[in-house]
C-alpha cells in the first residue's frame, strides 16, 4: 500500500538474487576500505558493497573529516605506546590485541590515503605535522582538505571494480546450515524490493548505534552521530547469533550546547582551545575523550560551577577564526549556520557546551560486534569493523584499517570455503515482518514509533537505578 | 531486578506492541524508517538490563569502572559479553578480557583518574 501523488516512492513487489565470494554491507568508512582491500587482493573474486544511501555521499564522514584523531606515526608515538594509553583510557576494559594490530597497521593506511589523494598535514619538512591532544601520547593529524574524502575512496572502488549497490538497506543476515555467515537480505530504499545475496564471507560496516538515546534538543535526527547509523548492524549481528560485547561502555560525548556536534577538542586543543567553567578556569588538565574526562565535565556541571564552555575567546582573534573556519566548513557545515543564528563567535564568546545523549559506539567507546584482532566475529565468515565493531577509541582511521583487515581476512576464506545452504523459509518470514507496515490501513507512522522508543532509552534505561 | 528495570520492560514491551500490530509505511520512505524503528526495538533489549550498570553519577565513557569497580586492580577484569541463544532469549555472560600484550605499569593504571585540576585558592 502507498499513497498517490505523495511525492514518494511507491512500493513494488519484486526480488532478486545474486552470488559473490565477498558482500561488505556499509558503503561508509570502513565498508569501502574493506572491499577495495579485498578486490585488490584478489581480482578475480566478485565483491559486492551495498549501502542504503549513496557510497559517494554516506556514512559518519559523508561530508569529510577534520584530522585523524589516533595516527600512530614513527618518530612521534609507537604501537605499545598507543596501545597502552588506549587501555589505560578505556579503564583497563580492552583487548589489546585488536587495538595492537590496528596501531601497527595505521602508518600504511595513512599513507595510501595520501596516495588516494587525501591530504594531511605536513611540516616545513615535509613531516607529519602531528598534535599532542591525548593525556600522554601524540596522535592527532590534522587534513587540510579532508572534504575529499568520500571522493577519494569512490574513485579507487570504481577502478578495483568493486559492485556496488546504492539504496539497499539489509535487514538480516542469512546464517547456513553450517553455521556459517551465508549472505543478507536487503530491501531497497526507494522501492521495497527484495534483494537477497549469498555470500561466502559477510563483512559488516554499518556504523555506530547512533540514532538510539534521544537528544536533549528533541530533534530525532540531532544526534552526535551520523544519524542514518541507526544500530541495524548491532541488531543484525545479535539477531544472527553473534557476540556484542562491552555494552557497558556506552558513548556520552561533550557537545556544543543544543547543537549536536562535538566540542573538537582534537581541533581547537592544539591552537590553545579548552574546556573551562562559568568562572573561566579550567578544571581538566586533558580534553582528550574519556570515561573520566565525562566524569570531571558531569561533576562540573553538578558542583554550581557550570555551565561547562568551550574557551577560545582568550586566542588571537585570526587563531579562533581560524578554528571556526575548520569547524563550520569540513565535518558539520551546519555548526556554523547554528552560530550565526546565535550570534555567537568563538573570538569573542565562550561557546556553551553540554552532554551529548547515550549512543553504543565502538568507534570511540568499546561497544559494539565482539571482534578479534582480524576483525572476525563468533560467527565463522561473518567480520565486522569500523563502529560497530568493538575496538575501542578506533574513529576514522581505525574504520579504514580494520576494515582493511576484514577485506583481506575475509577474501582469504571465501577462497577456502563454498555457499553455504541457508533455509529460504527465512527470506519469506523476513519479506513478511517487513512488509506487514505496508499492509495496514491505518495506523502509527514510524516516526512516532521511533521516538517513544528511543524517549524509553533515554528516560528510563538510562538514567538513574531506582 | 529493580522497579526501574520492571517499568522498563513494561514500556519498552507496549511499544514493542504497537510496532508489531499498528506501525504503517505509506511509502518506500517511511518503510525505511520502519526498517530502522524496528532495529531501534531490537537493540532496546541489550539496553534495558544495562541501567543496571548506569552509574548513579551518569557519565563516562567506561562506566561500569568509573562507577562499580572502585580500586585499580578491580578494574583490570572482565568485560560483559550478550549474545542471543537458540531459543531467541538474551544471554550475558562475562567475557574474560585477555592477558594483556603490552604491560600497564603499577604507576600508569591511574594516568587518566588524575585530570582534575586542583580548585584556586
Amino acid at each position: 500500500m502507498f499513497q498517490e501523488n505523495s511525492g514518494m516512492d511507491e512500493i513494488r513487489a519484486g526480488q532478486s538474487e545474486v552470488e559473490c565470494d565477498v558482500l561488505v554491507i556499509g558503503g561508509g568508512t570502513a565498508g569501502p576500505m574493506a572491499a577495495y582491500r579485498a578486490k585488490k587482493k584478489n581480482p578475480d573474486a566478485t565483491v559486492i558493497l551495498l549501502e542504503k544511501a549513496n557510497v559517494k555521499r554516506s556514512g559518519a564522514i559523508s561530508m569529510g573529516m577534520d584530522g585523524l584523531n589516533n595516527a600512530v606515526i614513527p618518530g612521534h608515538s609507537t604501537p605499545e605506546q598507543y596501545t597502552k594509553e588506549i587501555t589505560i583510557a578505556n579503564d583497563g576494559i580492552c583487548d589489546q590485541a585488536a587495538v595492537y594490530k590496528y596501531a601497527q597497521n595505521c602508518y600504511e593506511i595513512i599513507q595510501e590515503l595520501d596516495h588516494f589523494g587525501i591530504r594531511f598535514q605536513k611540516d616545513e619538512n615535509g613531516d607529519y605535522d602531528v598534535k599532542k591532544v591525548h593525556h600522554m601520547g601524540t596522535y592527532v593529524l590534522p587534513m587540510p582538505n579532508g572534504e575529499t574524502v568520500k571522493k577519494a575512496l569512490y574513485r579507487q572502488l570504481r577502478r578495483a571494480r568493486v559492485l556496488i549497490s546504492n539504496r539497499f538497506m539489509a535487514t538480516r543476515l542469512l546464517t547456513g546450515k553450517g553455521g556459517r555467515a551465508a549472505g543478507a537480505i536487503a530491501v531497497n530504499t526507494r522501492s521495497g524490493e527484495f534483494l537477497v545475496i549469498r555470500a561466502k564471507a559477510v563483512i559488516m560496516c554499518m556504523g555506530a548505534a547512533g540514532r538510539l538515546g534521544l537528544p536533549t534538543s528533541g530533534y530525532l535526527y540531532g544526534t552526535y552521530e551520523n544519524a542514518a547509523n541507526s544500530g541495524e548492524g548491532y541488531a543484525m549481528a545479535y539477531h544472527a547469533g553473534a557476540k556484542l560485547a562491552n555494552l557497558e561502555c556506552f558513548q556520552i560525548n561533550p557537545l556544543i550546547k543544543d547543537y549536536n556536534g562535538p566540542a573538537c577538542a582534537y581541533v581547537a586543543g592544539p591552537f590553545g582551545g579548552y574546556t573551562a567553567n562559568s568562572r573561566n578556569e579550567r578544571f581538566i588538565e586533558c580534553d582528550y575523550w574519556s570515561g573520566q574526562m565525562m566524569q570531571e565535565f558531569y561533576n562540573e556541571l553538578q558542583s554550581g560551577n557550570g555551565p561547562v564552555f568551550l574557551k577560545l575567546n582568550h586566542l588571537h582573534e585570526d587563531t579562533a577564526n581560524h578554528i571556526e573556519q575548520i569547524l563550520h566548513t569540513v565535518e558539520r557545515p551546519s555548526r556554523g549556520r547554528f552560530h550565526d543564528g546565535r550570534d555567537t563567535r568563538y573570538a569573542r564568546d565562550m561557546i556553551e557546551m553540554h552532554i551529548s545523549e547515550i549512543g553504543f559506539c565502538s568507534g570511540h567507546s568499546a561497544s559494539g560486534v565482539y571482534v578479534d584482532e582480524f576483525a572476525r566475529t563468533t560467527i565463522p565468515g561473518l567480520y565486522a569493523a569500523g563502529d560497530m565493531a568493538s575496538v575501542p577509541h578506533n574513529y576514522m582511521l581505525g574504520a579504514f584499517t580494520n576494515g582493511a583487515v576484514a577485506g583481506e581476512d575475509a577474501i582469504d576464506f571465501s577462497a577456502e570455503v563454498d555457499f553455504d545452504e541457508f533455509d529460504t523459509e527465512a527470506i519469506d518470514i523476513e519479506r513478511e515482518r517487513i512488509l506487514a507496515p505496508t499492509k495496514r490501513e491505518d495506523g502509527i507512522p514510524p516516526n512516532q514509533i521511533e521516538y517513544k522508543v528511543r524517549r524509553g532509552w533515554s528516560t528510563t534505561i538510562c538514567s538513574r537505578p531506582r | 531486578v529493580t522497579r526501574k528495570y520492571e517499568l522498563c520492560q513494561a514500556r519498552l514491551a507496549e511499544v514493542r506492541e504497537d510496532m508489531e500490530t499498528a506501525m504503517i509505511a505509506r511509502d518506500a520512505h517511511e518503510l525505511m524508517r520502519a526498517m530502522e524503528a524496528g532495529k531501534h526495538s531490537g537493540l532496546r533489549r541489550h539496553g534495558a538490563p544495562l541501567h543496571r550498570f548506569t552509574a548513579p553519577k551518569a557519565a563516562g565513557a567506561s562506566i561500569i569502572c568509573a562507577s562499580t569497580i572502585p580500586s585499580a586492580t578491580k578494574r583490570i577484569g572482565d568485560a560483559m559479553c550478550f549474545s542471543r541463544s537458540d531459543d531467541g532469549a538474551m544471554t550475558c555472560e562475562k567475557h574474560p578480557i585477555k592477558p594483556y600484550i603490552i604491560p600497564i605499569a603499577d604507576d600508569e593504571k591511574d594516568a587518566y583518574y588524575n585530570q582534575r585540576i586542583k580548585a584556586h585558592a
